[in-house]
């Protein structure tokens, strides 16, 4: 089977080199590729493909809002995040979001082809070291950093509140009413004990959250 | 075995300039660039590129001894030129120095790939350049 590979990511030169990684393999095809959300977005609906690979932090949408967007009316395109931070920053909000799985940029090639031909037979990819932590979180519950005990969608409005969007700019990047928004936000400063959008900030940028 | 001890090493020295050609696409590095790399009679910045295409062009009306490429560039990619000077002189390919702040493994693996002999971290191995032209010029003679 040819995998048909989807590639979103903004900057051309990160494009450049996994194309030529991903390209010199015969079971692998890169059938769409550019370097916005809306473009990935657009992808997944017109071109039929297996896998997609989506930077998390993209200039309009963030990887996860494509996640989100795409995998209710697309659930055969299997999406993978990729991100140039480690995977105990994001690791576990993406495959809680309902990604195939995440992978670091840091990752060597030939991670990120067995990566690829995984997420195209249908399994999760989760590297060796997400999945030590993902087991050592089943056993030190306690001590979760805050943001692990956000529901998916907190998550993703915790992440702009952090860079500074408003509610209403949130509201229209996730097609919901702007007092929906407001109850996230409410609810997700009382989970982490916080009680302005400047605590959320110094909390993201302390655990290097913010893209 | 250097220069001093050995007199071929020497006489090469006084006879060869190596020519970089230099791929950049920020003026403020191209001319750290050519600060680190410039020698009187020993090692000479030939020519800048700023963009993949203008970088082919220059290689092939100077058949330089040396490419000392960044990976992000005004258009096209750095990458794009190592492939293309591979293309073009697959029997006596240059040096390739790959310069970039993008130090990624799959990028390095790529770049290794398609041709380049070294590929470094702008903010760490720049300094690096410098020795490992004189080292070409070396082996040159």
């Amino acid at each position: 089977m040819i995998i048909r590979l989807g590639l979103f990511d903004d900057h051309d030169i990160v494009r450049a080199g996994f194309r030529y990684i991903l390209e010199r393999h015969s079971d692998i095809q890169i059938v769409a590729e550019g370097g916005t959300g809306r473009e990935a977005l657009d992808a997944i609906r017109k071109t039929e493909m297996h896998v997609c690979l989506i930077d998390l932090s993209l200039p309009d949408l963030s990887g996860i809002d494509v996640l989100r967007q795409a995998k209710g009316s697309h659930p055969e395109t299997h999406i993978v995040i990729l991100s140039a931070y480690p995977e105990e920053q994001y690791g576990l909000n993406v495959l809680k979001a309902g990604a195939s799985g995440f992978l670091s940029k840091e990752l060597a090639p030939d991670q990120i082809v067995s990566a690829v031909r995984t997420v195209a037979a249908g399994r999760r990819y989760v590297s060796p070291r997400l999945a030590e932590m993902l087991a050592a979180g089943l056993t030190h519950d306690i001590e979760q950093p805050a943001h692990l005990r956000l529901s998916e969608r907190e998550f993703q409005i915790f992440s702009k509140l952090a860079v500074g969007k408003s509610v209403t700019e949130i509201a229209n990047d996730l097609c919901l009413s702007a007092k929906t928004v407001s109850t996230y936000r409410a609810r997700l400063l009382e989970k982490m004990s916080f009680k302005t959008n400047a605590d959320l900030t110094q909390y993201a940028v302390r655990n290097q959250l913010i893209p | 075995m250097d220069a001093a001890s050995d007199p071929s090493l020497a006489a090469a020295r006084s006879t060869r300039t190596l020519r970089v050609l230099v791929v950049e696409d920020l003026s403020r590095v191209r001319s750290l660039l050519r600060e680190l790399i410039e020698e009187p009679d020993r090692l000479e910045v030939t020519a800048f590129a700023e963009t993949e295409d203008e970088a082919l062009q220059r290689f092939d009306e100077l058949r330089p001894d040396a490419v000392v490429v960044d990976l992000k560039l005004r258009a096209g990619t750095g990458l794009g030129v190592v492939h293309g000077i591979r293309r073009r002189a697959p029997k006596a390919p240059p040096l390739v120095i790959v310069l970039t702040n993008h130090a990624l493994p799959v990028l390095e693996t790529a770049c290794l790939q398609a041709g380049a002999d070294y590929f470094l971290d702008k903010s760490r191995d720049f300094l690096k350049v410098r020795p490992l032209l004189e080292e070409a010029r070396l082996r040159a003679g």
